[in-house]
């Protein structure tokens, strides 16, 4: 899609020369021409794969011999609970993801405008950030041992506070989701707040002094002020986030899960991966995988139409 | 005008794909094995390189010790085409070149059983029944027909496609490793039985052997997320004292054919058994969501007095735990026998993957002299490898004696067998603890640098439980099933692996009840397991007809 944008903004800013020239510009479009033919290669080439879901792949014979099953591997698909459980359990877990990780860091953005000393804003932001920077096969390392029942530092304060039972959070299926959820919202949160406390800046002063010559308090006009203004940005980062309903964290469960808690945890992704690459059914993982992404289409151009309708907001 | 442009710009984003998508099949495709005219042949290949394959500087793997002695000596220059780091990548590297038509290298190794037998059925890979017969030396006939079963993952429709890279054979079967200090503290002694174990466990469990006042200590160190037969951690030892199976392995049943251990009715015992460990807080509390890696933690830390372990293990991760814990003592001992004086662990393969060969490749008697060559190595009778592999890799030579101490070789020891194509040392199936045992009993001094090496640099306890592994070999369950996945193995082993590692973990954590298994065979069987058997088992009658 990208170039489609940068030729119209072209035309555009030629004005109303009828003629688009490539002469003043060129420089602009060699620097373009790099990150379209890596597009091509690397998202557009790939594509053709899918056709390996309509046949009963075989490496040899490649993509153009291979006998075609046409919507068997489909079939299949629905015919077993495992792939209805794990679909279930994407959706799921995206949903709760995509929940608070709009809800967790808007709710922090908001507060952390509040705070005017800024050494201190600024090294809160940082602190909440760093988690990011992590990769989940670490994490995942130190999750297992902080949530661990036996002496981890989480079971250790829950049976010191409040005199409870040690929980086997990663072990539970009770429990796995909500793990799921919490340690992904930690560890985005940071990032998240940064678009929220971007938008915040962008909100004219005026408005405030106006307010405030109104005799607005300070929740007042987070009400009647911010939260209007930050509204697009809510619905743009909810609609982006909408296309990844179906991507419910590879890394994350693949390093947390286990067969104890497959009941909740287990998600198209980690099935894919085990039924593609541990079992060697190509078309079948492909098959999953291309339903994965028509619903995910689905959802973001249902999103975005949304977002037009009722934030008026476009992005092409 | 605007419509041109795009059509340009598509036109050179395309070209430029296609050029792209081209560079690699002609660069492959300049490979090849050919005869220069100085004799000398160029064979090319392509492999994995590991972390741990060390250079000296400026070296590499078309220019080291080894490739210098292949050229000079038997005049093959080895070339090789690419490296990748793990063999994920190699088998997608081989792959693509599978499926897009590239030539593949000279002589490769291939150790998944799928593309192994992809490879072999789209042609592109050269029988080897012929090449054997003609140009294997008499020792490697030797040992191709003592070992037929290794020669199945590579065999079809009769006929061998592949030269196997034999294993130890049993170098990754385990035995118990038991805190020696925590019997002696609470005079017990060594397991005989799985009572025996009980018993030992109850006391590391109830009565402090690590004398800290806390009850904070287990018995068993179990990893079971990948399954409870495994490298490291392995619970097979348990499966194996109740009945002749162990789980996720095709094992001979009782009318000869291949059955699968984890439907077996002896699992149900075990099982049962695991649960009441569980429950009387012998095993981890957390022994479901552990694997090989995180469980020794807990034996690391001190926290556990029994793992289940190879003998390399005196290596990694036992010296860790010593390290930890000041005082500590672990000692290999023997598994122990069931109630019906059963005992059985999970066997290691006979091989780690197949040799193919293109079937452009003309120089198979070349392939064979350097196999045999390298083999002369480990049986001494070698005219090139007298003291070692490489003077200042291995080795070097001091008053005219070999001396293989790394702090005496300038620069460090490098372990010159990495850059085999065999990626290490062959070896003969069984054959490393077999000289270990006679090494450990006998204890007489190395003869041979390979001897040194392997065995005695490693140290006692590694000789000892190697000594130990060997003696109990009869013992050995093995996955008999080597081949490719069946039809049905493709389309329903990730629903019956999910639901296999499911029941069993819900049973041991109690929260289903034993019928849970009945349960579970029940739908094995009709989720596809009959055919899946079936399918096993004429696989198993197609590969056994032949040599």
């Amino acid at each position: 899609m990208q170039p489609t944008v940068d030729l119209k903004r072209q035309t555009t800013a030629v004005g109303t020369r009828k003629q688009w020239k490539v002469r003043g510009t060129w420089q602009l479009h060699t620097m373009l021409l790099p990150a379209l033919v890596i597009v091509f290669i690397f998202q557009y080439i790939p594509m053709f794969g899918l056709v390996m879901a309509f046949q009963d792949y075989e490496p040899w014979l490649g993509f153009l011999h291979s006998p075609w099953v046409g919507l068997e591997h489909f079939k299949t698909m629905f015919e077993y609970e495992d792939a209805r459980q794990v679909i279930w359990n994407t959706l799921v877990i995206s949903t709760l993801k995509i929940i608070f990780n709009l809800a967790v860091p808007l709710a922090f953005a908001l507060l952390l405008n509040e705070i005017y000393v800024m050494k201190f804003k600024r090294t809160v932001q940082t602190i909440v950030y760093l988690p990011h920077f992590l990769s989940w096969v670490i994490l995942g390392g130190i999750l297992i041992d902080m949530l661990s029942p036996e002496g981890g530092i989480v079971n250790r304060i829950l049976t010191a506070v409040f005199g409870i039972e040690p929980i086997f959070f990663l072990g539970d299926n009770e429990w796995f989701r909500t793990v799921v959820v919490v340690t992904d919202v930690w560890k985005e949160c940071g990032f998240n707040t940064i678009v929220f406390l971007a938008a915040l800046t962008s909100i004219n002063p005026s408005l405030y002094e106006a307010a405030i010559v109104d005799g607005a308090n300070r929740w007042q006009q987070t009400i009647y002020i911010t939260l209007p203004s930050m509204l697009p940005i809510v619905i743009v980062v909810g609609t982006l986030s909408l296309g990844n309903i179906l991507n419910a964290g590879f890394d994350q469960i693949l390093n947390l899960y286990n067969p104890l808690v497959y009941k909740t945890g287990d998600i198209i992704d980690t099935y894919v991966y085990r039924v593609g690459l541990l079992n060697g059914d190509f078309s079948y993982a492909t098959a999953v995988g291309l339903f994965k992404s028509i619903i995910s289409f689905i959802l973001v151009v249902t999103g975005y139409r949304l977002a037009y309708k009722y934030a008026n907001y476009k992005i092409f | 005008m605007l419509k041109k442009v795009f059509a340009t710009l598509t036109a050179t984003v395309l070209t430029a794909g296609m050029l792209a998508g081209c560079t690699d099949n002609e660069s492959a495709s300049s490979g090849g094995s050919s005869e220069s005219k100085d004799g000398k042949v160029t064979i090319t290949t392509v492999r994995t390189l590991k972390d741990d394959t060390k250079f000296r500087d400026g070296e590499d793997l078309n220019n080291n010790p080894i490739t210098r002695w292949s050229e000079k000596e038997l005049g093959i220059k080895w070339e090789t085409l690419w490296t990748v780091p793990n063999d994920e990548q190699y088998n997608n590297k081989i792959r693509l070149a599978l499926s897009s038509g590239q030539k593949l290298p000279d002589v490769f190794k291939v150790s998944d059983g799928q593309l192994i037998n992809d490879l072999i059925r789209s042609g592109k890979v050269m029988p080897v029944d012929e090449a054997i017969e003609k140009y294997a030396s008499p020792r490697l006939k030797e040992i191709y027909e003592q070992f037929p079963e290794a020669f199945y993952p590579a065999t079809v429709d009769g006929k061998r496609y592949g030269i196997p890279r034999f294993s130890g054979g049993n170098g990754s079967d385990s035995l118990l490793w038991i805190r020696k200090d925590w019997l002696d503290k609470l005079g017990l002694q060594p397991p005989k039985t799985i009572e025996d174990l009980e018993k030992i466990m109850d006391a590391f469990v109830n009565k402090d052997p690590d004398g800290n006042g806390k009850k904070d200590t287990i018995g068993l160190t179990l990893a079971s997320k990948n399954g409870l037969a495994t490298w490291l951690a392995d619970g097979s030892f348990i499966f194996g004292a109740y009945g002749n199976y162990v789980p996720g392995s095709w094992s001979k049943g009782e009318n000869g054919s291949l059955v699968y251990g984890s439907v077996q009715p002896s699992m149900k015992k075990a099982l049962e058994k695991l649960n009441e460990w569980y429950k009387k807080g012998y095993l981890d509390k957390e022994v479901g969501i552990l694997d090989e890696q995180t469980a020794i933690e807990s034996f690391v830390a001190g926290k556990s007095g029994i793992i289940s372990a190879p003998p390399w293990a005196a290596g990694w991760p036992i010296t860790d735990a010593l390290k930890n814990n000041p005082g500590a003592v672990v000692e290999p001992y023997p598994l122990p026998s069931g109630p019906d004086g059963k005992i059985g662990r999970r066997g290691e393969g006979l091989i780690t993957g197949m040799f193919l060969f293109s079937k452009d490749f003309k120089h198979m008697d070349k392939f064979f002299e350097y196999l045999d060559a390298i083999y002369g190595y480990i049986y001494n009778d070698s005219t090139y490898f007298e003291y070692g592999l490489a003077e200042g890799y291995d080795y070097v030579m001091k008053d005219g004696k070999p001396v293989y101490d790394a702090d005496q070789i300038p620069g460090g020891k490098i372990d010159p067998g990495k850059y085999f194509i065999t990626e290490d040392i062959p070896t003969v199936p069984y054959m490393l603890y077999e000289l270990a045992e006679e090494l450990y009993t006998t204890k007489r001094d190395a003869k041979n640098a390979y001897e040194y090496t392997k065995i005695v640099s490693q140290g006692e306890p590694y000789m000892k439980a190697a000594t130990i592994v060997n003696q109990q070999n009869q013992y050995r369950i093995e996955n008999e099933f080597t081949g490719p996945p069946t039809k049905t193995m493709q389309k329903r082993s990730e629903f019956l692996t999910k639901m296999e590692r499911e029941t069993f973990a819900n049973i041991i954590y109690g929260r289903a009840p034993f019928s849970a298994f009945d349960d579970f065979v029940k739908k094995w069987e009709e989720s596809g397991g009959k055919e899946i058997t079936k399918e096993v088992n004429e696989w198993y009658q197609a590969v056994k007809g032949e040599k």
